[in-house]
């Protein structure tokens, strides 16, 4: 017998103090994306290079979207080593090949394997995540190191490329631009409409009620849409998003998703203006920086997961 | 309801259900108690289809037990194994997702959804918590959240596994009253283990006695008599009446 009694359901409104402050703020994260647009644009960065990179930041949000639902990745795609991996895939097949189309689906399959990696090999744990990442950058510098040290020819805008972006080399950039902005648009729709489902998955079998298989399921296809978002922020925005811990700690309500897309874009602007007024070396450092900042203020602030007794 | 008949387990060749026979009526709520390796718990697990396969031993609704862990978790909830793996998410949206079996993909939660989530969370108390992160919630209130996960579920029957452990008095005492709701219309079954003598005896229509794998007792409450307790447990209690409703209450004898 089901319950017929009325009952007054309680949800989450936003105050009016709230929907003020997140207007006034997209006000000002709008004016000040304005202003830093500008300041590209009269600085001489083609608005094809800018609008590219804003694909690659929607990727890169949706990215952080799927991050909620994730518990085994959960943290950003620079500490993780994503990036890195990817970036390196880019470097190798940018010296030793010259078929530029392959190259976005060589970047896909690297960081394919290397999701699997990290879901079969790697604790859930977002610091032990984040002491791979480091490792796995750091091995990937020693082998770039080496390969130029011992005669590969490196490409001369390598670095530039690999921190804002690869639109060059990708073919046609246009249609791969308006495919990949469909993916991570359809990600973000999926991810608002699943988000009941997402969440009881992802608070484990526990939880869930699924049978193991689906569970599976959806295990490979966040790992393969995972992968696939990685290779498109990577190949359209490079290394200039970076911050999706903050991002995730921000995007908790659908009011204030849209400002939280404004001030990734912000950042991404100012990673490009630093770029191109102190050079690419100093942009990079600062993604570096920003990022593992961070990352480090978020892992310091938050509570321990559960109590002793209660760890998985 | 829910039959078991002959149900054997062993764990790498040891023995630790032997010939298990009981059964569980609609709107009943019954207590599993026995000393610590007795199989409470893998009784309980047995029930939801977590430890072992036994199609032909449990039957729910003259049915057999589906062999699928998804599918026998819908007649058979347990509580006691796993914590959720995201700490971020808000104790509201937790609980609402015990009834994601329930609603169909691309739709939202349904009104009857968030009213049986809504009377549990106050029935539990965790109308302060319910916006707080899983994470932070004190080790208590953690307990509660989920209990109230196992009880908006609405399997057909739950499984509650030392339900008490880390609940303070009050908590307890909510607990019991949740417990009567869950059974008040009469098509659910709760199954509760646990080593809190004096919750069972409050809280059960009926116990089971466990002893090294085998039922050795099954009936009322008024069964728990000094020497049952003392044969099975091994130690010896003062057992007094409730003055309000004269359920037993357990007291040890104090060291001397």
């Amino acid at each position: 017998m089901r319950i017929t009694a009325p009952m007054t359901i309680t949800t989450k409104t936003p105050m009016m103090s709230d929907r003020f402050f997140i207007t006034l703020s997209a006000l000002a994260a709008a004016l000040a994306l304005a202003a830093l647009l500008m300041v590209n644009i009269l600085s001489g960065a083609p608005t094809s290079f800018l609008i590219l990179t804003m694909v690659g930041a929607t990727a890169y949000i949706a990215l952080a979207r799927l991050g909620d639902y994730d518990q085994v990745i959960p943290c950003d795609h620079i500490q993780s080593g994503e990036a890195a991996v990817g970036s390196f895939v880019l470097f190798v097949t940018s010296v030793f090949l010259t078929a530029t189309p392959i190259l976005p689906a060589l970047v896909f399959a690297a960081l394919l394997v290397y999701q699997l990696f990290l879901r079969a090999v790697i604790s859930t744990d977002e610091s032990e995540l984040a002491v791979a990442g480091a490792l796995a950058q750091g091995i990937i510098v020693a082998a770039v190191w080496f390969m130029i040290t011992g005669g590969v020819p490196a490409a001369a805008r390598m670095p530039e490329a690999i921190l804002l972006g690869h639109q060059a080399v990708l073919p046609g950039p246009w249609p791969l631009a308006a495919a990949a902005l469909s993916v991570a648009a359809l990600v973000l729709c999926l991810s608002w409409a699943l988000r009941p489902e997402l969440g009881a998955w992802a608070q484990g079998p526990s939880f869930h009620g699924g049978a193991a298989g689906s569970r599976a399921c959806v295990a490979a296809g966040l790992a393969i849409t995972r992968a696939l978002l990685a290779t498109i922020a990577l190949l359209f925005a490079g290394w200039t998003c970076g911050i999706v811990i903050s991002l995730r700690k921000l995007s908790r309500g659908t009011r204030a998703a849209p400002l939280v897309f404004l001030f990734l874009l912000i950042f991404q602007q100012a990673v490009i203006m630093t770029a191109r007024m102190a050079g690419v070396w100093y942009a990079a450092g600062c993604v570096l920086l920003f990022s593992y900042a961070l990352f480090l203020l978020h892992i310091k602030k938050r509570t321990h997961r559960y109590d002793r007794h209660q760890k998985p | 309801m829910i039959d078991i008949k002959n149900l054997d387990l062993s764990i790498r060749g040891t023995t630790i259900l032997s010939g298990i026979s009981a059964s569980f009526n609609d709107g009943e709520t019954v207590g599993i108690i026995g000393k610590s390796g007795s199989g409470k718990t893998l009784l309980l697990k047995s029930l939801a289809g977590l430890a072992g396969r036994f199609p032909k031993s449990i039957a729910v609704n003259g049915a057999p037990l589906p062999r699928r862990k998804a599918e026998a978790r819908k007649h058979v909830r347990y509580y006691g194994a796993g914590i959720p793996l995201n700490p971020d998410e808000g104790l509201h949206d937790f609980l609402l997702h015990a009834r994601a079996p329930y609603k169909k993909a691309f739709r939202p939660y349904s009104d009857y959804d968030r009213q049986i989530a809504d009377e549990y969370i106050n029935l539990l108390g965790l109308s302060p918590f319910r916006d707080s992160a899983l994470g932070v919630l004190p080790d208590g209130i953690f307990r509660l959240a989920m209990l109230a996960h196992t009880f908006i579920g609405e399997a057909h029957a739950i499984a509650l596994d030392n339900p008490t452990n880390d609940l303070d008095i009050a908590s307890v005492r909510m607990l019991k009253r949740a417990v009567g709701r869950y059974v008040m219309n009469g098509d659910h079954i709760v199954i509760i283990s646990s080593n809190d003598l004096n919750f069972i005896a409050q809280a059960a229509d009926r116990i089971i006695i466990l002893d090294g794998g085998r039922v050795v007792g099954n009936g009322p409450v008024g069964i728990l008599d000094q020497e049952t307790i003392k044969r099975h447990f091994g130690t010896e209690v003062l057992i007094s009446k409730n003055v309000y409703n004269g359920r037993p209450e357990f007291h040890l004898f104090p060291d001397i």
